[in-house]
């Protein structure tokens, strides 16, 4: 993927929460953004996803901006997992899954039901879909909303925080479906706190504090932080 | 000497023991409320004049059984119509559009503040002759739903919190349209709570509907009032008019109360 992000600022009333961030990055599969809490990691990650839309700045993702005009046929090719998992809490996994193929990708309810049912068994959930979300641990239902952003085949993945609900029992799960997710060649960026994680996972990391990018870079380059901020939340 | 008190001895008792012990206490103090609403009950009546004479009116039965329907009809098309309208209110009071929006809520709060009897006279005697329309019956079932309207909303509000603001951003990220929004995701999880509060609005439907007398419509309020005055017995009629309501209204309200605590679970 490519990301290019020109003088982004985002302001929430009067706080300047992203303070005029300009990056490139070039041909890379996964990107990992890290930082305290509260310091515009979210933030950066729901505009680089559209859903929000920054008034100063623009971004580019994979050559085309992103903006109102465009949101749309952006939001079409791209997937989001939340730090809660956001299923539709009265359908099953399954109908979670095939609600969004049948009735918002127009697809064909067999084809519908193959994808789901091969999904399902890829991801080791074929057990749970028929079940409701409250019915499945947390875990499982964190998998299950990953599951259902990549059946649509998105060209990039956003991830905000999907074990941050989880206990750390449930975190390894979630953990390695994402892993799962980067040996099938998906393309995706997510934020995390685990710091072993992301060394596994991402190509790329961005390293933020107070709504500014400190650090950013191959993954190997967090051996030597140039920063003394990144060298303590390395270091924690 | 040993100081005894109940809270002591309740203390050295074993869990089991004072489980059924508290049990026991709950069910007698459960008889008590009820025996105290009976002898209310029955000193109202007893008390409501020196020689009662329900006879007069009773005998009027198939009368009385007409006012009955009316009133069950009257009510459960002002409940689908205010249904129906209270959802297209609630979205208007939703929208983003600024005029729907401002109309919507300045006149919820306008009808809110209205009383029921002043919503009825507007209906049938203003705004029924504005448009030629002297049918009182559907002038009445109009003037109940716009009443109702705005309560319906309310409820229909209430109902949509119990959906979280994530399952709203997955809608627009993938650009749901309202219809698919509704069908699929927002109406199925507003049932559940929704059917406790529509029980609670036609309970209030059947109540408010005894104003209706006031346009000589035949439901139960008129009906016994015309009877009760024929035969020189409005205690006797209010009385039976109450009975009558109560008959209605308070298995509504148990089953809204039984189907509410189902559906907090």
């Amino acid at each position: 993927m490519n990301i290019d992000i020109k003088n982004l600022s985002v302001f929430y009333d009067q706080n300047e929460v992203i303070k005029d961030i300009s990056l490139s990055i070039n041909d890379v599969k996964v990107i990992g953004i890290i930082g305290e809490s509260g310091c515009g990691k979210s933030t950066l990650l729901r505009h680089l996803s559209g859903i929000e839309v920054a008034s100063g700045g623009t971004i580019y993702v994979n050559g085309r901006e992103i903006n109102r005009d465009n949101l749309r046929e952006y939001q079409s090719r791209i997937g989001v997992v939340f730090q809660h998992h956001s299923l539709f809490p009265h359908l099953s996994v399954r109908e979670n899954i095939e609600l969004i193929l049948t009735k918002i990708k127009k697809m064909d309810k067999t084809e519908a039901v193959d994808l789901t049912n091969k999904l399902l068994d890829d991801f080791h959930l074929r057990e749970q879909g028929d079940k409701i979300p409250s019915k499945i641990s947390g875990g499982q239902a964190q998998r299950a909303s990953i599951v259902r952003a990549i059946a649509t085949n998105p060209e990039l993945l956003f991830l905000d925080e999907p074990t941050a609900a989880l206990d750390p029992l449930l975190t390894e799960e979630v953990l390695n479906t994402i892993l799962e997710l980067k040996r099938k060649g998906s393309e995706f960026i997510f934020i995390t706190h685990e710091m072993d994680f992301l060394k596994k996972t991402a190509d790329y990391f961005i390293f933020m504090n107070e709504g500014i990018v400190i650090e950013s870079g191959n993954i190997e380059r967090l051996e030597n932080p140039k920063t003394e901020l990144l060298k303590k939340f390395v270091n924690r | 000497m040993k100081n005894w008190d109940l809270s002591t001895s309740l203390k050295n008792l074993s869990p089991t023991k004072r489980l059924k012990s508290f049990t026991i206490s709950k069910l007698v103090q459960k008889i008590l409320a009820y025996a105290l609403i009976i002898y209310l009950f029955v000193f109202i009546i007893l008390n409501a004049t020196d020689s009662l004479n329900y006879s007069l009116i009773l005998e009027k039965k198939s009368a009385l059984l007409y006012a009955l329907l009316t009133t069950l009809m009257i009510s459960l098309v002002t409940l689908i119509i205010s249904m129906i309208g209270g959802f297209f209110f609630y979205l208007a009071m939703k929208s983003n559009n600024t005029f729907l929006r401002t109309f919507t809520l300045s006149l919820r709060e306008i009808i809110m503040g209205t009383p029921l009897l002043v919503m009825i006279f507007l209906v049938v005697y203003v705004f029924g002759i504005a448009i030629g329309v002297s049918n009182k019956l559907n002038l009445g079932i109009l003037a109940l739903s716009a009443y109702m309207i705005p309560y319906v909303a309310n409820a229909y509000e209430g109902a949509s919190s119990v959906i979280d603001r994530d399952q709203y951003i997955v809608m627009d990220l993938y650009h749901f349209t309202l219809y698919q929004r509704y069908r699929y995701v927002i109406l199925p999880q507003m049932i559940k709570p929704l059917i406790p509060a529509m029980l609670n609005n036609l309970s209030s439907i059947i109540k408010g509907s005894a104003l209706l007398k006031i346009v000589s419509i035949s439901e139960i309020s008129y009906v016994i009032t015309v009877i009760s005055n024929k035969n020189y017995a409005s205690i006797e009629g209010y009385l039976i008019m109450w009975i009558m309501y109560l008959i209605i209204t308070i298995p509504l309200s148990l089953v809204a109360t039984y189907l509410g605590k189902r559906y907090m679970k």
